[in-house]
């Protein structure tokens, strides 16, 4: 292919300017990292919208839960929220390993973790129809207004936090536009708050 | 004009005059001491919790770009 010759100079003007250019130093956390840090200040203000209104409206009233109301399933949810820590457990294994640049084993125990997180949200579900069953419903009382709202947030964002995560396991490792493992980290953090929320929504919506 | 500023003040003295009609307000439904405690809770949680988690992340970052240099 033929250059004409105020190409050349452009060229030319190109390769000469680049060097000349300060270059920028590798920032030690990705924006990624700091968008999704801040996107976590704003969903734990929520979940603590959603806790401290939960607190206020429990004070108020005499009976908890109120009479005539299905209980939660304890021990179910109990072993749903050992399943739940666990998933996070494997993710940051998986992190370490991909961290390592061992991206096979690393995706292995990523979808592990991945799945586990699945289980979860399916066993909630089925709890939840149960409970619908029993009558437990939006509208049947405060109590089971709060406990949709509650643990239906919660739901959501694992929904949205899997989805994302599948999304990233599947294009790990691809030949063309992979995820690399600090493109995934973002995402993992989202699951680490995800999970780390849970033991706080299990307490104090099914214990106390 | 008269007549708009006398539907004003009657309007004002009603709801000085008749606090059930106040008694609206979204967060009044209970008046017990349990209540009038998860307030304020409630209100220093929400209130801090921004502040500790901004100077959280603000350090963190601070920390990893001292590591770098």
């Amino acid at each position: 292919m033929k250059t004409s010759s105020s190409q050349s100079v452009l060229f030319a003007t190109a390769e000469v300017s680049l060097p000349s250019q300060p270059k920028r130093a590798k920032s030690p956390v990705s924006n990624g990292v700091v968008g999704m840090l801040i996107f976590m200040v704003t969903e734990t203000m929520f979940f603590a919208a959603l806790i401290s209104a939960y607190l206020v409206i429990r004070a108020g009233l005499e009976e908890w839960p109120p009479w005539g109301q299905p209980r939660l399933p304890v021990e179910t949810t109990a072993f749903n929220t050992v399943v739940l820590l666990a998933s996070g457990l494997l993710m940051g294994y998986s992190r370490a390993l991909l961290q390592k640049n061992n991206i096979q084993k690393g995706r292995r125990w990523l979808g592990i973790s991945i799945l586990l997180g699945a289980f979860f949200l399916i066993s909630q579900g089925y709890e939840w129809l149960q409970l619908i069953k029993f009558g437990l419903t939006v509208s049947s009382s405060v109590y089971g207004g709060l406990f949709y709202l509650i643990i239906g947030a919660h739901g959501f964002h694992v929904v949205g936090t899997l989805a994302a995560l599948i999304y990233a396991w599947n294009r790990l490792g691809a030949d063309e536009n992979p995820v690399t493992p600090e493109g995934l980290f973002p995402f993992q953090l989202l699951w680490y708050f995800v999970v780390c929320v849970w033991p706080i929504l299990y307490v104090l919506v099914y214990l106390t | 004009m008269r007549k708009k500023q006398l539907v004003h003040f009657l309007l004002f003295l009603n709801f000085i005059l008749a606090p059930g009609i106040v008694q609206a307000c979204a967060v009044c439904f209970s008046g017990t001491e349990e209540t009038l405690e998860a307030f304020y809770v409630t209100t220093i949680f929400l209130t801090l919790l921004p502040f500790v988690m901004l100077a959280s992340i603000g350090y963190w970052l601070y920390r990893q770009y001292q590591k770098v240099q």
